[in-house]
């Protein structure tokens, strides 16, 4: 399969109808699509995943969190327009053996009312443009481009940066399932259904052959028959309890992990019940510098008015002067005086007389004052008021930082309280109990099948040696019975090929493995740098299909490798089986790569892109600026295996265009 | 992916040198395999038939 | 200075008595002497409105000298004379509903509740949250002029 074109219609960040075309002939077959974190790379990468196979979700995404696959921008004018609701679709247009295919998987979506996106898948089409016939049938489809690439595999080509690494370690119940993939990829499957088939016809004969003999004869295929059956039960049931092991070493991983991050969570608790006891302290103090805030009430008002207060003694200050009040003396007591014409001191004095004189403006001052006696009342009132808000502001800022100091405390206990929560939920001391208690349940269940698995080895021995017996007493039988030559040719025929068959997988399986090893060792040995090149020699691929590295001691080292290096092991493991698979000519199979260069060092990307298009028949890559500068990507247009170049650029935030972009002439 | 009938191919440096009538056998089994997604049931039949007619046609030759 | 309110009432709008009675019963004032005070010295809107048949809060002689006091300055800044009592409550009751109408429109306009009647309540449990902000905005005004 090449692809030729992708065209999206609505399709996450993409409004619109937009169309990428791919490099795909001869030497210019990279497609080099650049955009910054969010501009829509793993949008294109879902559009090739969701045209393919339905993938709505890719692994990245976090576990239960949908992701809309309709264009948001889209869906909202809807909603304010007709809402209808809206189609997108991504189409996929390919060459495979000599064909020209489109691919065409659309849905509809529709902003609901409580504000979720209902969306349905509606159309999946192939059409064939090279005859024009079109499969519009759900499985058929599926089942064609299962045929394409098997899609436990599809990771090896269709894979983003953060997760090539993990191709290294799978996890053990996942091991089967890949190991199916490559070996279908390697077209092993179908040598295990000949095998099968051969198989099939050999029971069918056997059968056959007994229904039709007499006497002892019968007899022994009888007994031959109910060993053969025998053995192959024990053997399936050896292969049962294998597969059963395998889960329950899974399983005791799991229970270990669990308990790890329990031990953990008892540590959380501890901390919980410490952070709770400081909580209930400080929300005591919280409580209470609230109610010393709140008490403070009754003097915000007074505050309030305080620059009134000071204007009003101001004015009252200037309209009573600077006059004080003679407090020993009353008008009425100076009328007295000036009556009797004494003076204060006792002195007598007449009307003419300085004293006279005075006595007589003091008593008009005197008088004037007394009649300003609710002025002067209300100036030393404001002045008292004045008085006692003297200090007060400050003790309303000191009450509330006191507030705010344990507010901030509280949040902040909360906060780390809720944290703890999080780790604690789910889990108690009980089920620490329950793990240990399963733990040791799985442990004597896979000791157990230890014992019957030797057990029924040692059952389908000896059957196999009462098996050999048999077949001889059969062939002298034979020769004695002289009876349906031609069936017994036939089941001896069968017989002889299932054998063959067996051996023949076996060698085939394992030149298929070396040929993996071989290639993977080599692409390593290209890809790495230097120090890496000194540090793994040599790589093992197991029966399983997963990989180990030796190193220059040849010792298992794969444990031991950087995150890098392990990204380098797994593309050149993908390109291992790209080759194998694709026996003498490159496999007809894209490369899409989403992010693959962040952790690879500048050699080790170098040499990826030296050597890539030297084993593939298609690369796509999305990459970052940082990824791709000016300086990469001068160079790697230069050695002219680019043809294509598109920059993703937003528009408006949530939509991208795809825009075309020039490619170094390197002619 | 590669060539359909590259499996068998690639399969007879591992069954070279055993009886013709096995390898014929076995051949065509796996390029029935490879060319057509029916059932072991399926192919059974079919390839059971074939070698009737094979082991007749030896017979005959050898008569 | 008003020494002798005798058997004066002090009357607020109908539609705000709900909100004094929240704040009393939620303990954020101990008399309604001393929120009206507080209301007296907010600001208020420039144009006054008419605050119909106003309805009886509490009575005169319930409020503190000290709260007399601010009160009879602010009667004394804005007639420029000392005021008899009720002169002087009635026009505390125009400045005390504008100050509360301040409050629920701007200060605390996230914080009220909005009844049929019109009746304004703040939205329960948020009683301290707005004592808070009168607080922090009164510290703000403080803060603004320097004396």
């Amino acid at each position: 399969m090449i692809i030729t074109q992708l065209t999206m219609h609505h399709f996450r960040q993409f409004y619109g109808t937009q169309t990428i075309e791919f490099a795909h002939d001869g030497d210019e077959m990279v497609t080099v699509i650049l955009g910054e974190n969010g501009r829509g790379k793993t949008g294109l990468y879902r559009a090739v995943m969701y045209a393919l196979f339905g993938d709505r979700t890719l692994e990245q995404d976090a576990k239960g969190k949908g992701v809309l696959l309709a264009n948001s921008r889209a869906l909202k004018e809807d909603e304010a327009g007709q809402h209808r609701g809206i189609e997108s679709s991504v189409r996929i247009r390919f060459r495979h053996a000599d064909k020209d295919y489109e691919l065409h998987r659309s849905q509809l979506s529709r902003q609901q009312a409580n504000g979720k996106v209902h969306e349905e898948a509606s159309e999946l089409i192939l059409i064939d443009h090279t005859d024009g016939s079109r499969i519009t049938k759900k499985e058929e489809v599926e089942r064609f481009i299962h045929d394409l690439l098997d899609e436990r595999v599809k990771h090896y080509f269709f894979f983003d940066g953060e997760r090539i690494e993990r191709l290294t370690r799978v996890d053990e119940d996942q091991k089967e399932e890949v190991a199916t993939g490559i070996r279908n990829l390697l077209k092993i499957d179908q040598v295990l259904k000949s095998r099968d088939v051969l198989g099939h016809m050999l029971k069918a004969t056997s059968k056959q052959l007994e229904k039709h003999s007499t006497g002892d004869y019968k007899k022994a295929l009888q007994k031959r028959n109910s060993l053969q059956e025998q053995i192959e039960e024990a053997k399936n049931e050896q292969a049962r309890i294998n597969k059963e092991q395998t889960a329950l070493a899974v399983r005791i991983q799991e229970i270990d992990n669990r308990l790890e991050e329990l031990s953990q969570v008892s540590v959380a608790i501890r901390q919980r019940r410490e952070l709770e006891k400081e909580k209930e302290g400080v929300s005591k103090g919280y409580a209470e510098a609230q109610q010393a805030l709140t008490a403070l009430h009754s003097t915000i008002g007074l505050l309030m008015a305080r620059d009134v207060l000071y204007e009003v003694k101001k004015q009252l200050d200037f309209y009573l002067g600077e006059n004080r009040l003679e407090e020993t003396m009353t008008a009425s007591g100076l009328q007295e005086l000036i009556h009797d014409l004494t003076c204060i001191c006792g002195r007598a004095f007449d009307e003419d007389s300085e004293e006279y004189r005075r006595l007589q403006s003091l008593y008009r001052s005197v008088k004037s004052q007394e009649s300003n006696q609710a002025y002067y009342e209300m100036k030393a009132e404001v002045m008292q008021l004045i008085g006692y808000l003297e200090g007060k502001e400050s003790e309303l800022s000191e009450r509330l930082s006191d507030l705010k100091s344990y507010e901030t405390r509280l949040e902040s206990l909360n906060y780390q309280i809720e944290q703890l929560n999080q780790q604690v939920t789910g889990s108690s001391e009980q089920s620490i109990q329950e793990l240990g208690e399963e733990r040791e349940a799985v442990v004597t269940r896979k000791a157990q099948h230890e014992v019957e698995f030797r057990r029924l080895e040692e059952e389908w021995t000896e059957l196999e040696n009462e098996l050999a017996k048999v077949d001889l007493q059969l062939k002298d039988l034979k020769v004695k019975s002289g009876l349906h030559q031609q069936l017994l040719t036939k089941e001896e025929k069968l017989k002889e090929s299932v054998d063959v068959m067996d051996r023949a997988i076996n060698g085939f399986e394992q030149d298929v493995i070396q040929d993996l090893e071989l290639a993977t060792s080599e692409n390593l040995a290209y890809l790495l740098d230097d120090s890496g090149r000194q540090n793994l020699q040599d790589v093992k691929v197991e029966q399983d299909y997963s990989l180990e590295v030796y190193n220059a001691f040849n010792q298992p080292f794969l444990a031991n490798i950087s995150q890098g290096q392990r990204q380098v092991l797994s593309l050149s493991f993908i390109t291992a089986l790209a080759q194998v698979a694709g026996g003498n000519k490159a496999l007809e199979m894209p490369l899409f790569m989403d992010t693959p260069f962040g952790r690879l060092s500048t050699d080790h990307q170098e040499n990826l892109m030296n050597f890539i298009p030297q084993i593939a028949s298609q690369w796509i890559l999305l990459v970052t600026d940082r990824e791709y500068d000016e300086t990469v990507k001068r160079k790697f247009e230069s050695s002219g295996v680019v043809g294509r170049f598109y920059r993703l650029e937003s528009t408006e935030p949530g939509v991208t265009t795809i825009e075309a972009g020039e490619v170094l002439n390197h002619d | 992916m590669s060539d359909e009938a590259n499996l068998s191919e690639r399969l007879r440096p591992f069954i070279e040198g055993e009886d013709p009538l096995v390898q014929k056998m076995i051949t065509h089994t796996l390029d029935e395999v490879s060319r057509k997604s029916l059932s072991v049931d399926a192919i059974s039949k079919k390839m059971s038939r074939r070698l009737d007619q094979w082991m007749r046609e030896e017979e005959e030759g050898r008569s | 200075m008003i020494k002798d309110t005798g058997s004066l009432r002090v009357r607020v709008r109908p539609t705000y008595l709900p909100l004094y009675k929240q704040l009393l019963k939620s303990r954020q004032i101990r008399q309604h002497s001393e929120f009206f005070t507080t209301c007296c010295f907010l600001p208020g809107p420039s144009e006054r409105v008419d605050m119909g048949n106003i309805t009886e809060l509490c009575q005169a002689n319930s409020f503190t000298d000290y709260q007399l006091t601010a009160l009879s300055s602010l009667g004394y800044k804005k007639s420029q004379r000392i005021l008899e009592p009720n002169e002087l409550f009635e026009m505390m009751e125009k400045e005390a509903d504008a100050g509360m109408t301040f409050l629920i429109t701007e200060l605390w306009h996230d914080l009220v509740n909005l009844n049929q009647d019109e009746d304004v309540t703040l939205i329960p449990g948020q009683e301290f949250e707005a004592q808070v902000r009168l607080i922090k905005f009164v510290q703000g005004k403080l803060e603004e002029v320097p004396f």
